[in-house]
Parts: C-alpha cells; sequence; structure tokens
C-alpha cells in the first residue's frame, strides 16, 4: 500500500496546481482570520450541539472516521452531510467557521425576526398603561437576548426590525411610517445605535468565550494526550497511544513513522481502510526536518500531512496526520496544534529512546561482569591443576637425578606437555575475553621497546636455539595500547616462529614509526608459510602446513588478529622474498600527552 | 643446599589448594625452610600473628575473602615480604596487592626454580636494610646514593636529578617489583600518580644509559601491565 516516489513528469504537472493552491490558500488563510478574530455568534450553538452529541454518536463515530479518511477529495453535496454529528474536537474549527458561513444564518435571523414581533405584539396592549420609554426597553431587552444568542447579524436585523415596529405600531400616527418628527428621527437613531452598540458588544463577549474554550479544549486534549504518553515505554506504546487518543479525540487520523538504525523511515502495517502513506514524502520530511505534504510548500497535493517529529537532540520519526480535505486549509491554532502534538511525542520517543539505552547499558554491563566472573573462575579451576601438575613434575625432576633414574625424560615430556596446555587455555581464555567486545581494553602510553623485552624474557627458553636481531628504531614514540595484550601479540608471533622454524635459524624483529601508524615485523628464515593461505592463518583453529608435524591449535594468530583489530590497527602475513615468514601488525599512532615535568627542577639538590 | 641463603627461613603458606601447597611444602623443605600452612585467609592472619614467618606466601585467589585486604591489615603491624600467587586473570588484583604492600608476584602456574628464585630474591631484599649500604654495584655500574654518582666501567655517566631519584628508588628495593603507581608517587610525587607515560620515558632514558641492549634489559626488567623490577645479577 505503500507508494512509490511519483515520477517527474507527474510532479511537474502537479506544479501548477500547487501554484494554484497556495494561492487559494492564502486566501482563505485570511479569510479564515477574519472569521475567527471576528464575532461568530452562531457557532457557539454548534459547539454545544456537538458537546452534547459525543456520548449519542461515540458508537458510530469509528466509520464515519474511516468514511471521511478514504474520501480525501471534496464531494460535493455531500460536505456538510455528518458535520453536526463529529465527536467533541479540538480539532474542529474549521469545520465550525464553515458551517456558520454556510448553513447557520438561517435560524438566528428568523429567530430575530420573531423577537421582534413578539415583542411588538405583546407590548401593543399594554401601549395605553405605559410610557414609550418603556416600550422601548422592551426592545432592547429582545436585542441583548437575540444577541447573547446569535451574535452580531440577527443583532442588527432585530435593532432595524425593532425601530421599525417600534414607529408603525407605538409612534403617533399609529400604524403608520411616520419620520418627520425630530422626536421620531431621534428614536429611531438611538434605538439603532444602542441596538448595534450592544449587539457588537455581545457577539464580542461571545466569541471570547468560544475562543477561551476551544483553547481549553486544546490544552486539555494535550494534558491526556501528555498523560496517556507518560505511561508508554516502548516506541511501539508510544506510537500505540498517540494514534488511538488521536483518533478518539478528533476526527483526525494520525500515523506515526519511526527510522530505523539507518535513519530510513520504517513502513507502517497498514490496514485495508487507512489512506496510503508515501514514504518518499515522509523521508524527506524527516530529513530536512520541515512539514510536508497537503498544504504545506513540499507536495501541497499530497492527500497527508506530513510533521517532522522534533525532539531536542534530534528528529526521532514523522508524524503523518489524514485532515478532511474539505475544511482546508488549516487554520493557524490547528496547525499548531499539530505541531504541539508532534512535539510532545517527540519528547516522549526521545525519553523512550534513552530509557532503552540506559535498559542496555545495564544488561550488557551485568553481562559483562557475569562474563568477567565466569571467565576468573575458569581460569582459576583450570590454572590450579596445572600449577599443581608442573610444580610437582618439578618437585619429581629435582629427586630423580639423586636416584639415577630412568623416567627423568618421561617427567621433562609431562612438564611439557603441561606446559603446552597452559598456553592453550591462555589463548582459550583471550579468545573468550576478546569476543566480549573492546570494553575492557586498558589502554595507557606504552613504549614498545619495553613491551619487546618484556616478550623476549617470558620466551627465554623457547627462543634459546635461534639468535634473535631486533632492529628497533630509536626514537619510536610511545603508543596508546594495552600492554598485556600487545604483549601477547608479540609473545604469539616469537613463540610461532620459533616452533616453526629449524634450530640455529635467525628470528628477527623490526619496528618503525611511519606518520600516523606503528608498523611491527616479526620475520624468519624457516620454510614459510603456504602460498595462497596467509590470510586464512588468523581464522580459529588453522594451522600452518596441512601435516605438519608441529602440533599446536591455531588459535594463538586468531587471538593476535582480535588484540590488533580491537586496537584499531591490521595485520597480515606474507612470505618474504628471500625465503621465510614475516607477519606484521600496525598500531595506530597518536600525539602523547607532554611531559609538565621540568628537569631543571629538582626538590633535593644535592 | 643447607648452605643457601634461604635455609631456615620461616615461611607462611596460605593457600586453599592442598595440592599446591603439597609442592610449595615439599620444594620449601628441600632447601631447609620451616613451612606453616593456612588454608584461608583469616586462619592466614592468626598464623602470621603467632609463627612470626620471615615470608608470606599468598594465594589472591582464596574463598573467603580479598587476599588485599589481608595485605593491608598485615601491613598495618608487620613489614615482612609477602610473595603474591595469582591466576592470570587477575592481572589488576595483582597490580592492587602490590600497591597494598605485597613485594613480589608469581603467576600461577609456576615451576619450583622460579618459585625458589623469587623467594631468595625477596630475602636478599629484605635483609639489607634501605639506606643501610650506600654504595650499590651490579655488573659494570656502581651507583653511590650519598654522593649521587653513577660509574659505568669506572666512567662517570651523567644522570638527571629524576633519572638518579628513579635509578636509587629501584636499586634500593632490590627484587622487589614496584608498581607503576609506587614509582610515580616516590619519584614524581602523589600528583603524578596517572601519568604513566613519565615512567615510559625515563625508565626508557635509563635503560639507554645503563644497559647494553635496552631492549633487552639484564637489569631493570619490565613486569608488563604491572611495574618495574631492579634484579642485580
Amino acid at each position: 500500500m505503500i507508494k512509490q516516489p511519483e515520477p517527474l513528469n507527474r510532479k511537474l504537472a502537479l506544479f501548477d496546481k500547487f501554484t494554484r493552491a497556495r494561492v487559494e490558500s492564502r486566501y482563505l488563510n485570511a479569510r479564515y482570520r477574519r472569521i475567527l478574530t471576528g464575532p461568530g455568534l452562531a457557532s457557539g450553538t454548534l459547539s454545544h450541539a456537538d458537546r452534547a452529541a459525543v456520548p449519542a454518536l461515540a458508537a458510530g463515530k469509528r466509520g464515519r472516521t474511516e468514511n471521511a479518511m478514504n474520501d480525501h477529495r471534496p464531494k460535493p453535496g455531500l460536505a456538510s452531510s455528518h458535520d453536526h454529528t463529529r465527536n467533541n474536537s479540538p480539532l474542529r474549527w474549521a469545520k465550525l467557521h464553515q458551517q456558520v458561513d454556510s448553513t447557520g444564518w438561517l435560524p438566528g435571523y428568523g429567530i430575530a425576526l420573531l423577537a421582534s414581533l413578539g415583542v411588538t405584539l405583546a407590548a401593543m396592549p399594554l401601549s395605553p398603561h405605559l410610557d414609550h420609554a418603556n416600550i422601548v426597553m422592551l426592545f432592547l431587552l429582545a436585542l441583548v437576548g437575540v444577541a447573547a444568542r446569535y451574535g452580531r447579524g440577527p443583532a442588527v436585523l432585530v435593532a432595524v426590525s425593532n425601530v421599525l415596529a417600534f414607529n408603525f405600531v407605538f409612534m403617533p400616527p399609529h400604524f403608520a411610517f411616520a419620520f418627520e418628527t425630530l422626536q421620531s428621527i431621534l428614536t429611531f437613531a438611538v434605538m439603532l445605535i444602542v441596538g448595534l452598540s450592544v449587539g457588537q458588544l455581545t457577539a464580542r463577549f461571545r466569541h471570547q468565550v468560544q475562543v477561551a474554550r476551544a483553547r481549553e479544549e486544546r490544552a486539555c486534549f494535550l494534558y491526556e494526550m501528555a498523560r496517556e504518553l507518560s505511561g508508554a515505554a516502548t516506541a511501539e506504546q508510544v506510537i500505540e497511544v498517540s494514534e488511538r487518543c488521536v483518533a478518539t479525540r478528533s476526527h483526525v487520523q494520525v500515523r506515526l513513522l519511526l527510522p530505523n538504525a539507518q535513519n530510513r523511515l520504517q513502513p507502517p502495517v497498514t490496514q485495508p481502510g487507512q489512506p496510503d502513506i508515501d514514504l518518499a514524502i515522509a523521508q524527506w520530511c524527516f530529513d530536512h526536518n520541515e512539514l510536508a505534504g497537503l498544504g504545506t510548500d513540499c507536495q501541497p497535493d499530497a492527500p497527508l500531512l506530513y510533521l517532522p517529529l522534533k525532539a531536542p537532540l534530534r528528529t526521532r520519526g514523522v508524524l503523518v496526520a489524514a485532515l478532511d480535505c474539505r475544511r482546508l486549509p488549516l487554520l493557524p491554532e490547528q496547525s499548531r496544534l499539530l505541531e504541539t502534538l508532534a512535539v510532545l511525542i517527540a519528547i516522549v520517543l526521545e525519553r523512550v529512546h534513552f530509557a532503552a539505552i540506559a535498559r542496555d547499558t545495564q544488561i550488557k554491563m551485568e553481562a559483562e561482569r557475569e562474563r568477567s566472573a565466569l571467565l576468573a573462575g575458569l581460569s582459576h579451576d583450570l590454572r590450579t591443576p596445572m600449577t599443581a601438575l608442573i610444580g610437582l613434575t618439578d618437585t619429581l625432576a629435582l629427586a630423580l637425578p639423586a636416584e639415577q633414574s630412568p623416567y627423568q625424560d618421561s617427567l621433562m615430556a609431562i612438564r611439557e606437555q603441561a606446559q603446552r596446555m597452559v598456553l592453550l587455555v591462555d589463548n582459550l581464555l583471550d579468545m573468550a575475553r576478546l569476543q566480549a567486545g573492546r570494553a575492557w581494553l586498558r589502554k595507557d602510553w606504552q613504549s614498545l621497546e619495553e613491551l619487546v623485552g618484556a616478550a623476549v624474557r617470558l620466551l627465554e627458553q623457547p627462543l634459546r636455539d635461534h639468535p634473535l636481531r631486533l632492529a628497533l628504531d630509536p626514537e619510536l614514540p610511545l603508543v596508546d595500547c594495552d600492554a598485556i595484550l600487545i604483549e601477547r601479540v608479540l609473545v604469539n608471533l616469537l613463540q610461532n616462529a620459533a616452533k616453526h622454524t629449524p634450530a640455529g635459524t635467525v628470528i628477527g624483529m623490526t619496528a618503525r614509526a611511519t606518520g600516523d601508524q606503528l608498523t611491527v615485523t616479526v620475520w624468519d628464515e624457516g620454510p614459510g608459510l603456504p602460498v595462497g593461505r596467509e590470510q586464512t592463518l588468523f581464522e580459529k583453529f588453522a594451522r600452518g602446513p596441512v601435516k605438519s608435524v608441529v602440533s599446536g591449535v591455531g588459535l594463538g594468530l586468531a587471538v593476535c588478529q582480535s588484540i590488533i583489530q580491537a586496537h584499531g590497527g591490521y595485520i597480515h602475513a606474507a612470505n618474504r622474498a628471500t625465503g621465510g615468514a614475516c607477519f606484521t601488525f600496525t598500531l595506530p599512532l597518536q600525539t602523547p600527552p607532554p611531559l609538565e615535568f621540568s628537569e631543571d627542577f629538582d626538590p633535593h639538590p644535592t | 643446599m643447607s648452605t643457601s641463603p634461604e635455609s631456615f627461613l620461616t615461611v607462611l603458606l596460605v593457600e586453599d589448594e592442598q595440592a599446591i601447597r603439597c609442592f610449595v611444602r615439599a620444594a620449601l623443605e628441600g632447601v631447609g625452610c620451616r613451612v606453616h600452612e593456612a588454608d584461608s585467609l583469616h586462619r592466614g592472619l592468626l598464623e602470621a600473628g603467632t609463627r612470626q614467618p620471615d615470608l608470606i606466601i599468598l594465594d589472591l585467589g582464596l574463598p573467603d575473602g580479598d587476599g588485599v585486604d589481608f595485605i593491608r591489615d598485615l601491613r598495618a603491624w608487620s613489614g615482612v615480604p609477602v610473595l603474591v600467587l595469582s591466576a592470570r586473570i587477575e592481572e589488576y588484583d595483582k597490580v592492587e596487592a602490590l600497591d597494598a604492600g605485597a613485594d613480589d608476584y608469581l603467576v600461577k602456574p609456576f615451576g619450583v626454580a622460579e618459585l625458589l628464585a623469587r623467594i631468595r630474591a625477596l630475602n636478599r631484599g629484605h635483609v639489607r636494610e634501605p639506606g643501610g649500604n650506600v654504595i650499590i654495584t651490579f655488573g659494570e655500574i656502581c651507583v653511590d646514593l650519598e654522593h649521587r654518582q653513577v660509574t659505568r666501567n669506572d666512567q662517570p655517566v651523567h644522570v638527571t636529578p629524576t633519572e638518579f631519584r628513579l635509578l636509587a628508588t629501584l636499586v634500593t628495593q632490590s627484587g622487589k617489583v614496584l608498581t607503576h603507581r609506587q614509582l610515580l608517587r616516590d619519584v614524581w610525587g602523589p600528583a603524578y600518580v596517572e601519568r604513566s607515560h613519565y615512567l615510559r620515558i625515563y625508565m626508557g632514558h635509563l635503560r639507554q644509559k645503563l644497559e647494553a641492549d635496552p631492549a633487552q634489559p639484564r637489569y631493570f626488567l619490565t613486569e608488563t601491565g604491572i611495574g618495574y623490577r631492579f634484579r642485580p645479577t
């Protein structure tokens, strides 16, 4: 049901219509503004009628609303068929004023004439007993009554007809118009002026009451919306509550469109009978943060109005309002109300958004804590038996030579296997930690030279058969990294080199800073890497040559890759032109903090 | 073996794992130490008070409490050297334990040779009181603490005042692991404890001046993620 963006030619064809529509809308706006500010007595009556009709008509409301939503184009002759049966709505101003304009004047003027006639007939039998001045009072009374009830127009009519009736019936000569005498002219003028003034004043008063009532209704509506929305805990609930609230309180139907993570609006589930939403216009409205659609500067010919949901931090979505085309253009109050509604919903969406973030963060933290606890426990549980195993082998190894035992070699083999097991456990635990994300990185300013020194010292035994050639630039800058993890990378790479190359071959390491990165290479003079499989080595459980005699689960390189990637660098493997393999990794370099401590200052001079 | 310097030491071993206690005891008794065992922190504190050990070996992963609290309690009334045992994943517990006053640490799993080497180093460092010796010699380096002079192969080496303070702090606590925090506090002052890049740069300078190969130091060793250790060889 979602319409695709209209083709260009259609848009061009519409352009002419847009221009016309804008001119019309400017004219109509001016007209409605005048209506709103001037007295409109009849609309008050309608307002009451509407209010009274709500409970009785509530059951039938849905069908009518849907009908109105389907029916975007004006249909002559049907325009006012259900105007009187609308439910109580703050969005109904345009409708009220149209009512006043088209059909509302008749009863008011009829009653005005009846009032005049009634007072005349009532005063006739009393005229011998009453002074003329008192009879005029009765006419004024009727005038005030009509003015208060029906506004300015009927009040004028009553004023004129009163003057005529008074002159005709009560002024001598009776039952004839006589405007010759000064007295009759004065009476005529005073009655007319008083009639018009009273009519004007009461009509203005009525209008103000009406405006105040409309404001109260709007405030009430917003208040109820706010209250309903305050209970919403998810974006779906916000959509549900706002669509339902607006639908039950007004004849405007709204839909909310929310963006996905890529800032694309998601098409809503459209039920039959609901208007088609043009997703392209909605997206434009969302991207530009401006009103679009019906009666606006962008696509004024579209059947629906699109309002951006502007929250303090960003636009949270689009509010699509289905208004009745017959009641266009919107009054300033109406559009302001819609905009306020949009802001209200936007703020609630923002609150929901941050509540969700807070909840997610809490869940992540809990998960992280549990994972850490689990890993610490696992580490402890795995290491304790290993410690005992290695320690007890050592104890035996110290005792066996004295006894000239033939099992010394076996004992050494046990110890070596145990050491390998420890390495495997280390790699597995590291891998598990690395899978958790980068939150655990403990970065600090480190000297690569130091890390290399520490790694080489840890590998004293495995590297004893290999001459080591270190070529580190003497002026290497400090690098912001997790020392333990980078040491682990160096240890794994050196250990790999020692494991996969024949004894006596050289293992080397070079490090240099180029621009904004530190490049470290570990190379060897061994058999090299299988051609074409250089990168697959970094996959978990990958090993070098397929049936290699050298054992070892290929977790070491996968761990290296995870660590380097978490630091924002990259690692790759290659064969050297002169034979052997080389592994290169990079780490991003930043400017280290300055040294503020002055060497010249010495708090303890000699 | 009975002539080794660790002979006749009284060692308190606080460790909950029977198998580890077993081999540590065997190793220590093999070199002539007297070993007392405790399987919980609570018991350990009692033993430390009654047995007056020369050295405490403490496992950080005990079920009945935090080893760091144990060290803080102990340090309130005793300066006995403490060697901490820990699993690698508890790196930062180790730093905390060292900051609280532990002297050295061993990562599980460890071998007997490693354990004995650490005990030897700690015992030696402990016997020589700081300030007792004003001239410290290691390899071809000679540090005169009183006159603030450093010589290498009898040639004077120029060190800046800060470098000298760092050097003096390290060499007077030979064998002991000094955490980044402790070094920054002692050399630069309490306001500098978070600025570990100072330490990296000045350690680099010291190694340039005093080590044959700064990338493979012999004396000023890096304990990655923890601190530094001076090891006279």
